[in-house]
């Protein structure tokens, strides 16, 4: 026990910032799992992928849209950062919008029994996943041959943004990247709040997240209101996927989305699955919860302590940190 | 309104489709012709590894070398066969590898395996191959207790982790000589034992270990980056000037990238895993000054031609290149000398090989491009295990990319 506080204290500071940092990502992840269970009552198991989606855009467009061969600086970079967040976000909206055309609205027009859904989006994240594995300029599709966008190995997404440090917190160098992931997932999470708080369609996915029967008779467009989550839920993983390989160099691979998709998933039900606040909580808790958990226990414990974090909460708050009490 | 029912035809042939490219790929490349037009039996070699993912650095170069050998030998005029030499595609993984292997011993035409490229896949799948009757040499796999499996018909061409992780211990005790060392593996079979015995043999040098733990999920296992930082944390706070990292290069690659971006500055040691071209790709410019080793000459005569020969397709550091090549040479012999003494079918010429293989002896072994190579009787190890044949890199920055400086091998290193 002396070990665990001695290793928590000495690096406190250090793991609150790694822990900040990833906490972000998750949370990120985490909103597209939330809002369509708030207004489906469905997990979205093909969420990962619409994740992974993000990271392999990212690498085409910086290679071959903006030929990015080294690290930018000034307006350059931020012009390229933007480019390729908007494209990223666009493909993984318009890869959650594809999914939920495909895989659920048809059980949904059929009034298909929940374990369909759970099925279909199983097989959505596996066909998905196998479609972009297939990405190595070698395989067809009928007679198309796909496009090389995977490569044989995973590809190294190019290092645009150079680290640098910006400043220390008790000693712990805080960097542009530390920044830049945060900044940007409190902007767009921030953004997101108002949007579903303030906007029309936003109180129309909130009728529908209450009662969707009842939002229906009031003249709220459900369907509509079902495409536009689905949107923004792609359009948040989108960005922390661009966040995901920015903070580390990580390189894009058609695995890439199972296990930060897995711990956003517990992050939500941490926080209270269908509850967008209670996600953002989560993912910033879930990450926390990591990285201070290895400091006290390993580092090889890490995602095992996130997970037993996830079961105590759930153990004596089955709705998660900021949902709704279960009622008998 | 009811779709109509061609549409669903469309549909299930477009699975059919999908699912024939996905099985399709690319064959291996085939086996050349057959040029002077005798009659030549048709055999097959399958190459069992990492063809695709992560670390393909490792297995690539010895493969295309492998491709190299077979195609000189169908050019050859008298040449008894023709090879073909197969993809069994694993990735890697222990876990891919079993209906991979099931599928090449299956096949009536294979011959020989060469492979398994690593230790996890070679414990999965070995027993396939030694129930099947089927040769199955490996240059790559360096697992120590392969040969505690007892397979007759496993043959390896490489020094074992056994010798390199004591090479390991020794190098960072009398040349490195950090304060202090942490051990960091991969937990895979590989990457866990290498750094546990250079932990053990460290700690009876007298060097402090500061810490040790595990990646619960390398990417070599997860195909997705490692998030390092608390690791990083970890070393950082354990004041360590020297990391040993048993693992591999998809792993050790974005750890040396990640420890610069935190501003951790410590000497990276790693052994074979981590000697490949991804390496330097992954952690780029924080690669340098990495110092590995691994039983493989990478700078050797033969990784010329290896690189005129593949071309674009070439990997600038070449691991197992003249091993692969060698293995191919080995298993091409075998052949020959199984068809020229009567052999006409696969299974005789399985046999044919085995015999060959064992016949080898220190006076009379296969000339190699690395080594000349004959096996122990018993553990169907390298009869000539040598500290000479295990070699120690530094990544240095070259005229135009990061590169591996050859160091020299242990006997010139270590004395």
């Amino acid at each position: 026990m002396g070990d665990c506080i001695d290793g928590v204290t000495r690096q406190f500071w250090d793991q609150t910032v790694n822990g900040l940092t990833t906490g972000s990502i998750y949370a990120m992840i985490a909103l597209g799992y939330t809002m369509v269970y708030g207004v489906l009552q469905l997990i979205n198991f093909a969420h990962s992928e619409v994740f992974m989606v993000s990271t392999v855009v990212a690498l085409h467009a910086l290679k071959e849209w903006f030929g990015v061969t080294a690290a930018l600086h000034g307006a350059t970079l931020i012009v390229v950062f933007l480019g390729v967040l908007l494209a990223s976000a666009l493909a993984s909206g318009v890869t959650a919008l594809t999914i939920e055309r495909f895989a659920y609205r048809p059980l949904r027009r059929r009034g298909a029994p929940r374990l369909s859904f759970l099925i279909s989006a199983i097989g959505a994240s596996l066909a998905i996943q196998y479609l972009f594995s297939l990405m190595d300029g070698r395989h067809y599709l009928l007679f198309y041959r796909l496009p090389n966008l995977m490569g044989p190995s995973p590809r190294q997404v190019p290092r645009f943004v150079e680290s640098e440090r910006l400043f220390t917190i008790f000693g712990t160098p805080v960097t542009n990247k530390h920044l830049l992931v945060v900044g940007v997932s409190l902007v767009m999470l921030f953004l997101l709040d108002r949007f579903v708080n303030r906007t029309r369609i936003g109180r129309g996915i909130r009728a529908v997240a209450q009662d969707p029967e009842a939002a229906s008779m009031m003249g709220v467009n459900i369907d509509r209101v079902v495409v536009t989550t689905f949107f923004i839920g792609g359009v948040m993983a989108g960005a922390a996927g661009l966040l995901f390989v920015v903070y580390l160099n990580a390189a894009a691979n058609w695995p890439i989305g199972f296990l930060p998709g897995i711990k956003a998933f517990s992050a939500a039900v941490l926080g209270g699955i269908g509850n967008i606040r209670g996600a953002m909580l989560g993912g910033v808790l879930l990450g926390l919860a990591e990285k201070h958990g290895g400091a006290c226990f390993g580092t090889q414990w890490e995602t095992a302590i996130s997970f037993v974090v996830l079961v105590l909460v759930l153990m004596f708050r089955p709705s998660g940190l900021l949902g709704e009490q279960v009622r008998s | 309104m009811q779709k109509p029912r061609w549409l669903t035809l469309v549909a299930i042939l477009g699975v059919f489709a999908l699912v024939g490219a996905a099985c399709n790929g690319d064959g291996g490349g085939g086996g050349g012709g057959t040029p002077d037009g005798d009659e030549r039996i048709e055999v097959t070699v399958y190459g069992q590894g990492a063809w695709t993912g992560g670390a393909n650095g490792l297995v690539l170069p010895s493969m295309q070398s492998a491709q190299i050998r077979f195609d000189e030998l169908n050019a050859e005029e008298g040449y008894p066969a023709t090879i073909t030499f197969e993809q069994a595609d694993t990735q890697g993984s222990g876990d891919a590898a079993p209906p991979v292997a099931q599928g090449a011993a299956e096949d009536p035409n294979t011959v020989a395996i060469m492979g398994p490229a690593f230790s996890g896949e070679s414990r999965a799948t070995g027993d396939t191959y030694n129930d099947a009757g089927i040769p199955f040499v490996t240059a790559s796999a360096t697992g120590e207790d392969l040969a505690d499996f007892d397979w007759d018909f496993w043959y390896r061409t490489v020094g074992h982790d056994g010798l390199q992780s004591s090479l390991a211990a020794r190098w960072v005790a009398e040349v490195i000589q950090p304060e202090s060392l942490f051990i960091l593996h991969d937990t895979t079979d590989y990457g866990q034992p290498l750094a546990e015995s250079v932990e053990a043999a460290a700690t009876d040098a007298g060097i402090t270990i500061a810490g040790k733990t595990g990646i619960p999920e390398p990417a070599i296992n997860t195909g997705v980056t490692v998030d390092f930082s608390s690791i990083i944390s970890d070393i950082a706070d354990s004041g360590a000037d020297a990391v040993f990292f048993g693992g591999y290069d998809v792993d050790s690659g974005p750890f040396l990238d990640q420890a610069a971006t935190a501003e951790l500055d410590v000497q990276l040691i790693s052994g074979d895993g981590s000697v490949s071209s991804s390496l330097l790709e992954l952690a780029g410019p924080a690669a340098e000054g990495a110092l590995l080793l691994a039983p493989s000459n990478i700078s050797a005569g033969f990784v010329e031609k290896y690189q005129a020969e593949v071309g674009g397709e070439g990997f600038s550091v070449a691991i197992y290149s003249a091993e692969g090549y060698d293995a191919a040479g080995l298993i091409g012999e075998g052949i020959k000398v199984a068809i020229d003494g009567g052999a006409e079918t696969p299974e005789d010429i399985r046999t044919g090989i085995k015999e060959y293989l064992d016949g080898l002896t220190e006076d009379a072994p296969f000339e190699g491009e690395a080594k000349s190579i004959f096996f122990d009787a018993d553990t169907h190890e390298l009869g000539h295990e040598a500290e000479e044949l295990y070699y120690f890199y530094e990544v240095v920055q070259g005229d135009e990319a990061l590169e591996l400086q050859n160091l020299g091998n242990a006997v010139e290193v270590l004395g």
